[in-house]
C-alpha cells in the first residue's frame, strides 16, 4: 500500500542519525525556552528561525524546527502544572486542573498524564496527516490560480474568524499584513515599490526579522511594563508513574481530546487552542465527577493536553497540502521553507517526498523523544524556572540579532527588527493582534502573483472567480464566514467561547 | 489558572458593545495580574494611562499633552461625550498606513484589468486599509475606551536600540565586541539590573556566542573588526 511505502521513507529519512539529532536537538532547545518564563512558542520559533538556516539541509532543518515547535508546547504545559504560568493559550486550560494537582501534591502524575496524552495524540494525528494528506495534495494539484487565490482568501478570512477581540481589527492587521507582504520588488514585473526609497531592504523585507520583531521583541517590551518577582512555589515533583486507576480514568478523555483535536487543528485560525477549550467543556460535561473539574482532575488534563497536540500536529496538513498556513507558526514554517528555496503548495509532496514524510515521521519520533526525555529531565526545567528576567532578556536580545544577522549578512535587516518591535509594540496596545498580519505577509505575495495569474488567464474578466464553480464555493465560504463572524448574535457567541479561555 | 481579573471599572460607566468587550478581555489576557488595579478601580490611573495613550506614535509629545489631560478627566466624569482612545488611534493609524501605501503604489505602474500592474494589488489594499481604519474611528467615537496601561518606556529604548546598535557596530567592531556592546546596552533595559551584573553577563555572552556561532557554526563573522586594530 501506499500509504506505509510513503511512510517508510518518511521514517528512514527521518531516523538517519544526522536528522535524529537535529529533533532531538530542537525539541531540547524548544522546550528550554518553551520553560523560560514570558516566552510563547511563536516567539520561540520566530528567534530560533535563523539557526535552523545555518544547517544546509532543508529536511533537517525543518525537521528542527517542528521540533521546536512541539518542545515548545510541552515546555508550555510543564510550566502550566508546575507554577500556574501557561507558556502560551493552548496550555492555559491545562494549568486550571494541572496546577490544583501539583498542588494535592500529584505534580509528577499530572506531568505524565500531560506527557503520555501528548505522545498519544501525536501518534493518532501523524497516522492522520499521513491518510489525509495524499487526497488533499491531489485535489489541490487541481486547483488553477483563481481557486488558489480563493484558497488562499478562505484561509485569511478563517484566521480573522478565530482570533481574539475585534473582527474588524483582525482583518485591517491582515491586509496591513498583505501590504507588507508586497514591499520591495514586484515579482512579475521586477519594479520596485512601496519601499519608500529605501532599496537597501532588497526585494522583499525579510520575513524573519519582521517575525523576531513583532513576535518576540514585542513580547519582551510587554513583558518589561511590570516587572515582579515570580514566585515558584513548588512542591517537589514525585511519583512520576500514574496508578492503574490513573490510566484508567485518563484513556477515554485522551481519545476524545484526540478526535477533537485532530478536526479543529486542520481548520485556519489557531484551530489547537479552541480544541483543548471545547475538550476541557466536553470532559465537565461528561465526566461522572464534574465536582471535581477546577480542583485537580485528572480528565481535565489529559483531554485538553491531548487535544492540544492533535490539533498543533494536524494544523500541519493544510500547511503541507496546500501551502496555506492555519496559525502563527505554520506561518513561520512556510517562510522558513521558502528561504530554504522550496515553494510551498501541493507540489512539495511530489517534487520534496522526503521532505514531505520525512517531516511528518520525524513528529512521531519528537515526540517519542519528548516522553523519553522530559520525564527523567523534569528537574533541570523545574531549575530554569529560576532564571530571573532581567537576565534572559539581554540574552534574547543578543541572539535574536546575530541570528538575524547571519541569514543575509544585512545590517538592514536589523533595522527592520527594531522598528517591527516597535510596531508590535504599538499594535499589542492598540489591542491588534499580530497572528494575522504574519499570515498576510506571508500570503501577500502568493496571492497576488495568483490573483494576477488568473486575470491573465481568464483574458482581463474578474468574473472568473465566481464562474469557476470550485473558486465560487471557496469564496461563498470566505463570505459565509465572514457574515456568521459579525452577526451579531454570533459575535456574543463567539465572545462568549474566548471568555471561557480566560476564564 | 489565574484567578478571573475582576472588572476592571474605569470610573465612568461602560457602554461596551460585543466587541468592545472582546477586546478588554483581550486585554486583560495580555495583562494577567496586574497590581495597578487597586489603582484603576480608584480611577487614578485611568486619566494618566489615558494620557499614555495619546503618547503612543510620540511624534508630538508633549505639545497638547495638558489639553490631552483635561480632556480624559472630563471623560471620566461625562457620560455621554466618551470615545475609545485606543481605539481612535488604532483607526487613525491604520488610516495613516493606508494614505502611505497608497501613496507608494500610485507611483508605479497600475496596469490594467488584464495585466495587473505593480500597484494594482497595493492601491486596492491600501484603500480597504482607509476603509477599515474609518470604520474603527467611527466606532471608536461610540464606545468608552479603557486605559492601554503601562508603557514599558525605558525597555522600548534599550530593547529596541540594541539591534540597532549591533547593526551599526557589528563591521567595524567586529563580532565578539558588538555582541558585548548590545548585550550590555540590552541589560539596562530592566530596572533590576545591577552594572557589575549586566558586564559580567555581556562578557559571558560574547565569549558563548563567539564560541558557538564563529567557532562552531562557522558563520562568517570577522571576530575583530578593524576598528580594534
Amino acid at each position: 500500500m501506499d500509504l506505509f511505502s510513503n511512510l517508510a521513507l518518511g521514517f528512514a529519512t527521518a531516523s538517519t542519525i544526522a536528522n535524529i539529532g537535529f529533533c532531538l536537538i530542537g525539541v531540547l532547545l524548544g522546550t528550554l525556552i518553551g520553560v523560560l518564563p514570558g516566552i510563547g512558542a511563536t516567539a520561540t520559533i520566530a528567534m530560533l528561525l535563523p539557526i535552523t538556516f545555518q544547517i544546509g539541509d532543508p529536511v533537517s532543518s525543518l525537521i528542527m524546527l517542528a521540533g521546536i515547535y512541539y518542545g515548545a508546547q510541552y515546555g508550555g504545559s510543564t510550566t502550566a502544572i508546575l507554577i500556574n504560568m501557561p507558556g502560551e493559550s493552548s496550555s492555559a486550560v491545562t494549568a486550571i486542573d494541572g496546577y490544583q494537582m501539583a498542588r494535592n501534591g500529584r505534580a509528577g502524575v499530572a506531568l505524565a498524564t500531560a506527557a503520555i496524552g501528548s505522545f498519544v495524540a501525536g501518534t493518532i494525528a501523524t497516522v492522520l496527516i499521513a491518510l489525509f494528506a495524499p487526497p488533499l495534495t491531489a485535489m489541490a494539484l487541481k486547483f488553477g490560480a483563481a481557486e488558489y487565490s480563493s484558497l488562499m482568501v478562505v484561509g485569511l478570512v478563517m484566521s480573522v474568524a478565530l482570533a481574539h477581540g475585534s473582527v474588524i481589527k483582525a482583518i485591517a492587521m491582515v491586509v496591513l499584513g498583505l501590504l507588507l507582504g508586497l514591499v520591495g520588488q514586484d515579482v512579475i514585473s521586477g519594479a520596485p515599490r512601496l519601499n519608500f526609497g529605501l532599496t537597501q531592504l532588497g526585494d522583499q523585507l525579510n520575513f524573519v526579522a519582521i517575525a523576531v520583531g513583532l513576535f518576540g521583541i514585542a513580547e519582551i517590551l510587554r513583558n518589561l511594563e511590570e516587572e515582579r518577582t515570580r514566585e515558584v512555589l513548588m512542591a517537589k515533583v514525585t511519583g512520576l508513574m500514574p496508578t492503574r486507576e490513573d490510566f484508567r480514568r485518563m484513556t477515554a478523555p485522551i481519545l476524545r481530546g484526540t478526535a477533537l483535536g485532530s478536526a479543529l487543528g486542520i481548520l485556519p485560525g489557531n484551530g489547537a487552542v479552541l480544541a483543548a477549550f471545547a475538550s476541557y467543556t466536553i470532559e465537565k460535561r461528561a465526566s461522572d465527577r464534574p465536582e471535581e473539574f477546577g480542583k485537580g482532575a485528572l480528565a481535565g488534563v489529559a483531554g485538553p493536553e491531548s487535544a492540544n497536540n492533535a490539533g498543533a500536529q494536524t494544523s500541519f496538513i493544510p500547511m503541507l497540502t496546500l501551502g496555506i498556513p492555519a496559525n502563527p507558526v505554520m506561518a513561520l514554517m512556510i517562510g522558513a521553507m521558502i528561504i530554504q528555496g522550496i515553494v510551498p503548495g501541493p507540489n512539495v509532496a511530489s517534487e520534496n517526498p522526503d521532505l514531505f514524510w520525512g517531516l511528518i515521521a520525524s513528529m512521531w519520533i519528537g515526540n517519542l523523544l519528548l516522553i523519553i526525555l522530559n520525564l527523567p529531565l523534569i528537574g533541570l526545567w523545574v531549575k530554569l524556572l529560576k532564571v530571573p528576567y532581567y537576565v534572559l532578556f539581554p540574552t534574547i536580545m543578543a541572539f535574536c540579532s546575530i541570528g538575524v544577522y547571519s541569514v543575509n549578512s544585512n545590517v538592514w535587516d536589523l533595522y527592520v527588527v527594531a522598528l517591527f518591535g516597535l510596531l508590535g509594540y504599538f499594535l499589542l496596545k492598540l489591542r491588534c493582534e499580530p497572528a494575522p498580519l504574519l499570515l498576510g505577509f506571508v500570503l501577500g505575495p502568493l496571492l497576488e502573483e495568483n490573483l494576477r495569474r488568473a486575470m491573465i488567464l481568464s483574458r482581463g474578466d474578474p468574473t472568473t472567480f465566481v464562474t469557476r464553480p470550485i473558486s465560487a464555493l471557496l469564496l461563498a465560504a470566505a463570505v459565509a464566514v465572514l457574515v456568521i463572524v459579525l452577526l451579531p448574535s454570533v459575535r456574543k457567541k463567539r465572545d462568549e467561547v474566548f471568555v471561557e479561555e480566560d476564564g | 489558572m489565574a484567578p478571573r481579573p475582576p472588572v476592571e471599572a474605569t470610573g465612568a460607566g461602560r457602554s461596551g458593545s460585543a466587541g468592545n468587550d472582546a477586546e478588554q478581555r483581550l486585554f486583560r489576557r495580555t495583562r494577567r495580574c496586574c497590581p495597578t488595579r487597586q489603582w484603576l478601580r480608584s480611577g487614578k490611573i485611568a486619566s494618566r494611562s489615558l494620557r499614555d495613550v495619546g503618547k503612543v506614535p510620540s511624534i508630538e509629545r508633549d505639545r497638547g499633552s495638558r489639553l490631552r489631560n483635561y480632556e480624559a478627566k472630563r471623560g471620566e466624569t461625562m457620560n455621554s461625550l466618551t470615545f475609545d482612545r485606543t481605539n481612535a488611534l488604532c483607526g487613525g493609524f491604520f488610516i495613516l498606513a493606508g494614505l502611505l501605501f497608497g501613496y507608494q503604489s500610485l507611483t508605479v505602474d497600475l496596469g490594467s484589468w488584464l495585466r495587473i500592474g505593480p500597484g494594482g494589488m497595493p492601491l486596492v489594499l491600501s484603500g480597504l486599509l482607509v476603509l477599515l481604519g474609518a470604520i474603527i474611528l467611527i466606532q471608536a467615537a461610540r464606545t468608552e475606551g479603557e486605559p492601554a496601561g503601562r508603557i514599558a518606556w525605558r525597555g522600548m529604548v534599550f530593547i529596541l536600540l540594541a539591534p540597532l546598535i549591533f547593526g551599526l557596530t557589528v563591521r567595524g567592531l567586529g563580532f565578539v565586541g558588538s555582541v558585548f556592546i548590545t548585550a550590555l546596552f540590552a541589560s539596562f533595559a530592566s530596572y533590576r539590573m545591577k552594572l557589575w551584573m549586566a558586564f559580567a553577563l555581556a562578557v559571558a555572552l560574547a565569549i558563548f556566542s563567539t564560541a558557538v556561532f564563529s567557532y562552531g557554526l562557522g558563520l562568517p563573522f570577522e571576530r575583530i573588526g578593524p576598528w580594534l586594530r
